[in-house]
């Protein structure tokens, strides 16, 4: 193991929490990594992660730790294309299962601090909640306000209907 | 700016970013542009039918708020799930439909319905990766149904991957060629005998129009492209193409395109499948020389016939180190084939291949059948193989052709040791 893979450094939670990590586990995140490597003396001074309380700092580093030694994600060129999976790791899965407080949470946090598997996977648990569902039942799940007027609905419907069979 | 300062004015810059969020939250205002609001519950309440009143949740707005996400969910539903999200609010919609829209199939009923519509020019921007198909499949006939009106097909001026599935291009007019073949495309991949009829080898008699002409003089910034077997262009227009398409990184060829294999497309040629069919031609032929020297090529396929693939063949085109997929078929109606390759020669083609994921050699191999012969009864059937990896990895497979080498040399000490007599070498 390398010296920088047994690095310490301190990160402080919105609430003002020091969390002590190693290195190798905070740099999954690439906001952090380029503060690491801006600030150059890793350790000297805690890194503040402003928009993370707590507790889903330290569910983000549990996550962060877990995938340490996986290799960096590719660059998607298209980034419309569809993913056309949404299958998810075991351990992923159970670290998913949280309160939807939480989980919304944890996709906030990653989308803050840049780490994109863990918004992948965020998504992904996301998208598996809306599969099956009607309209209706979506807006229920995630209590969405119908804003379209009738008109624009049958418009919807009526522009889109060939995706209905697909 | 030293690195040490930007860190430091980083943090500073989120420090004051996090208070002014907190002032904003405790004068209760959103960041949000109102109209985009859509008021999601926090909590999932048990009984949402009981809901009366809906209350936004900050968090939750903000998830709705940031289209990167609503996005990134969108990334992982099908048709039908988008469709239904398309359906839930304004804000859903936007994203849902950028993804339903980015790989529409233009069957003839889609043409019929959606991009015939006063709003045609809206979903035909959203259009980045398109499947051309023909027309439902005829119930009444052997082949495919036309269309017989002038669906209209607008120009999809965001194209960037077109996919056009076999007989998809034929008998269509210049108007919809134009449509599909835009400038912004990027990829393109044809089927199997793709407008067959419209590239009748005497243009005098072809009533048709030419994909390939279109498709050659719109589509300049192409990099990849990927052609069926048969589709009858010619090498001269084809040369023209790849003088002009200076963006091509990736070039794919289906059987039949011999005559396309020129120097120009040496250093991009990516897969290939050539037809030998002769000893003596295939010794002066231009295939024989060129194929050694497609060094970015990743998929190779020969067709045999009337011929053996020797191991000189072989090791022949052992500086194919790119090489994927490498498989040996014989062509139709052939006889007498066989590879006559020595398991020796075999093992230093394999070996020379890091990246071998297939290996197939589908005609009957001496260097099994030599083995075989040397073990007489005791040689069981599913020890001869001469593919890979539906029986093994390439490891494996190495290991096997190793395993046969050390037969061969066991086989014959023994029999040396067997000898009535011996033979001595007195110098």
């Amino acid at each position: 193991m390398s010296s920088t893979d047994e690095q310490k450094i301190i990160l402080v939670s919105s609430d003002g929490v020091n969390i002590e990590t190693a290195r190798i586990i905070a740099e999954r995140s690439m906001l952090i990594k380029n503060m690491i490597d801006d600030l150059g003396n890793p350790g000297e001074e805690p890194i503040p992660i402003m928009n993370v309380s707590e507790a889903v700092l330290r569910k983000v580093l549990e996550w962060c730790d877990h995938h340490k030694k996986d290799a960096p994600p590719e660059k998607d060129e298209d980034a419309e294309s569809r993913k056309k999976t949404t299958d998810i790791e075991e351990w992923d899965q159970k670290f998913m299962q949280v309160d939807q407080e939480m989980l919304f949470e944890i996709i906030l946090a990653a989308n803050y601090m840049d780490i994109k598997a863990l918004l992948d996977v965020g998504c992904k648990t996301v998208a598996n909640m809306i599969k099956g569902k009607s309209p209706e039942e979506i807006r229920k799940t995630f209590n969405i306000q119908n804003d379209f007027t009738p008109e624009e609905e049958e418009q919807i419907r009526r522009e889109n209907e060939w995706a209905e069979d697909r | 700016m030293p690195k040490i300062l930007r860190a430091n004015a980083m943090i500073e810059c989120m420090k004051a970013m996090e208070k002014q969020r907190n002032v904003g939250c405790q004068q209760g205002r959103s960041c949000m542009n109102q109209n985009e609001v859509h008021h999601l519950l926090w909590h999932q309440p048990d009984d949402v039918d009981d809901v009366i009143a809906l209350v936004p949740s900050p968090l939750l707005e903000k998830i709705g708020g940031i289209t990167e996400l609503t996005s990134m969910v969108c990334s992982h539903l099908n048709d039908r799930e988008l469709y239904s999200v398309a359906q839930v609010c304004h804000s859903w919609y936007k994203q849902a439909v950028r993804y339903l829209w980015h790989t529409p199939t233009c069957d003839g009923g889609l043409l019929a319905s959606s991009l015939v519509d006063s709003r045609i020019n809206v979903h035909a921007a959203l259009v980045r990766h398109l499947r051309f198909t023909t027309s439902m499949y005829r119930d009444d006939a052997w082949g495919w149904r036309y269309p017989t009106s002038n669906r209209k097909v607008p120009p999809l001026p965001g194209l960037t991957h077109l996919t056009c599935e076999p007989s998809s291009l034929s008998r269509r007019n210049a108007n919809i060629l134009v449509s599909i073949f835009v400038p912004t495309l990027k990829r393109l991949d044809i089927g199997d005998g793709v407008a067959y009829e419209n590239n009748n080898p005497d243009e005098a008699q072809s009533p048709g129009v030419s994909w390939f002409r279109i498709m050659s003089s719109n589509c300049k910034r192409l990099t990849s492209i990927t052609i069926g077997a048969n589709s009858r262009i010619r090498s001269g227009e084809f040369e023209r193409f790849l003088e002009s398409a200076t963006h091509l990184k990736s070039v794919k060829l289906g059987a039949g395109h011999e005559h396309l294999l020129i120097d120009r497309l040496v250093p991009i040629l990516k897969s290939t499948e050539v037809h030998i069919s002769d000893w003596d031609a295939r010794k002066n032929s231009n295939i024989y020389e060129q194929l050694p020297r497609m060094r970015a090529l990743e998929c190779g396929k020969i067709t045999l016939a009337n011929c053996c693939l020797t191991g000189r063949d072989l090791l022949h085109l052992k500086v194919l180190s790119h090489l994927k997929r490498f498989e040996v078929a014989s062509g139709s109606g052939s006889y007498g084939l066989s590879c006559t390759a020595a398991v020796e020669e075999v093992a230093e083609f394999v070996e020379a291949m890091p990246h071998l994921d297939v290996f197939d050699i589908h005609v009957p191999c001496d260097f099994v059948d030599e083995v075989a012969e040397l073990h007489g009864e005791d040689w069981v059937d599913d020890q001869s193989f001469t593919f890979f990896p539906t029986n093994a990895c390439r490891q494996q497979y190495l290991d096997y052709l190793h395993s046969l080498i050390q037969d061969k040399l066991d086989i014959a000490l023994a029999t040396f040791e067997h000898l009535p007599f011996c033979l001595h070498l007195d110098v």
